[in-house]
């Protein structure tokens, strides 16, 4: 039981990362395109992947242990030792930036053609692993069919990673239908229908969960591989059509402050933590409620002072913007 | 005198609604991203991610 809790948990988790992409794109793909300024924004990006790689694994020293400089320098360019793998983001983010204006002239010349380029993503990436739970489920060999039309005709879908672009369409064509949402959207239908879904993706997540786990086969971590999941999807956009509908565009400094830090949360909680871990295991044990909990909101908080502080000082603050 | 006025109002509101969807921010666009931040925190915490090549 506290496994399949434990798995109900982090398919709710594992839309984290994807609501980046999608904010992302609901930015972006809604307002005009400054081609120099994208270009400029970029390489920016590329520039900052490396310099907080370098400082992560830098203040990380201590739990890395004996690592000569060599091995140091290799490991800013790989995420091998995995104290810089959460930069994975911003790659991605780089890989969609370099697209983006393709999308982008498409988005703005013909939505139709959009959508169904979207649909066929979210068919060929996240629906992969309904295909793919069906076919172990029933026993048809169909995915070689699946993955033979997308690899020929849509390998701009074939990659692990593919599922960022497709979160970044969906993110820019949902606030697209911003106003129609609002207008013609029914709340209480929505979250009838919402709340009908979920319990239904539960229930065949459960029964996949159960078969994989009564086959004694490795389950693992299904945040890192819940991204590309059929299940983070429907999360995802049932959190922006409920914030669609319940949004009411006036603004709290505070929502607009905490959000403004959100990228320096980003950046810098990935080495916090590893202090507030090794200070908190002094008092503690490691990985029961109490321990996760304090490690969590103190992670937040100095996470969030520090970028906030960092935010304040001029040009330096750069370090923390995209 | 007055039409000419009137057509300047109307150009101004035009300018004004061009412009708008660039100034305008939306509040749940930064409530998903401040959970989405408590999510990723809460994730590395837990120790997720780390081992993963």
């Amino acid at each position: 039981m506290a496994q399949k809790f434990n798995y109900f948990i982090n398919t709710f988790i594992s839309c984290c990362v994807p609501i980046f992409f999608a904010v992302n794109g609901a930015l972006l793909l809604n307002k005009p395109l400054n081609l120099k300024k994208h270009v400029k924004k970029t390489i920016k990006i590329i520039i900052l992947i490396y310099f907080w790689s370098a400082i992560t694994l830098l203040l990380q020293m201590p739990a890395l242990g004996k690592l000569s400089l060599k091995d140091y320098f290799t490991y800013i360019f790989s995420s091998l030792l995995g104290y810089n793998n959460h930069l994975w983001f911003l790659t991605q983010i780089v890989m969609i930036y370099i697209m983006f204006p393709l999308f982008k002239y498409l988005f703005d010349k013909s939505k139709k053609y959009y959508f169904a380029l979207m649909c066929l993503g979210i068919f060929f990436t996240l629906g992969y692993s309904i295909v793919d739970s069906f076919c172990i489920i029933t026993g048809f060999e169909i995915m070689h069919i699946f993955n033979y039309i997308r690899n020929t005709y849509l390998p701009i879908f074939d990659s692990y990673y593919s599922f960022a672009l497709v979160y970044f369409m969906v993110g820019g064509f949902i606030q697209y239908k911003y106003k129609f949402i609002r207008e013609k959207i029914n709340v209480k239908k929505l979250y009838k229908i919402i709340f009908n879904i979920s319990m239904v993706v539960i229930i065949i997540g459960m029964m996949v969960f159960s078969y994989f786990y009564g086959k004694a086969r490795n389950v693992g971590d299904n945040v890192w591989c819940g991204y590309s999941y059929s299940s983070s999807f429907i999360i995802v956009c049932c959190l922006m059509l409920m914030g669609i509908v319940n949004d009411n565009q006036k603004h709290t400094k505070a929502i607009s402050i905490i959000s403004n830090q959100t990228m320096g949360i980003y950046l810098l909680h990935f080495f916090i933590q590893s202090y507030v871990h090794l200070l908190l295991e002094l008092f503690l044990t490691p990985y029961v409620f109490p321990f996760t909990g304090l490690k969590v909101t103190i992670t937040l908080i100095l996470s969030f002072i520090l970028s906030f502080g960092i935010n304040k000082i001029k040009y330096v603050n750069q370090l923390l913007k995209l | 005198m007055e039409i000419i006025q009137e057509k300047t109002l109307v150009q101004n509101q035009e300018i004004v609604l061009e412009t708008q969807p660039e100034k305008i921010r939306y509040k749940y666009l930064d409530l998903l991203k401040i959970l989405a931040i408590i999510m990723v925190v809460f994730y590395h915490a837990m120790g997720g991610g780390k081992l993963i090549k």
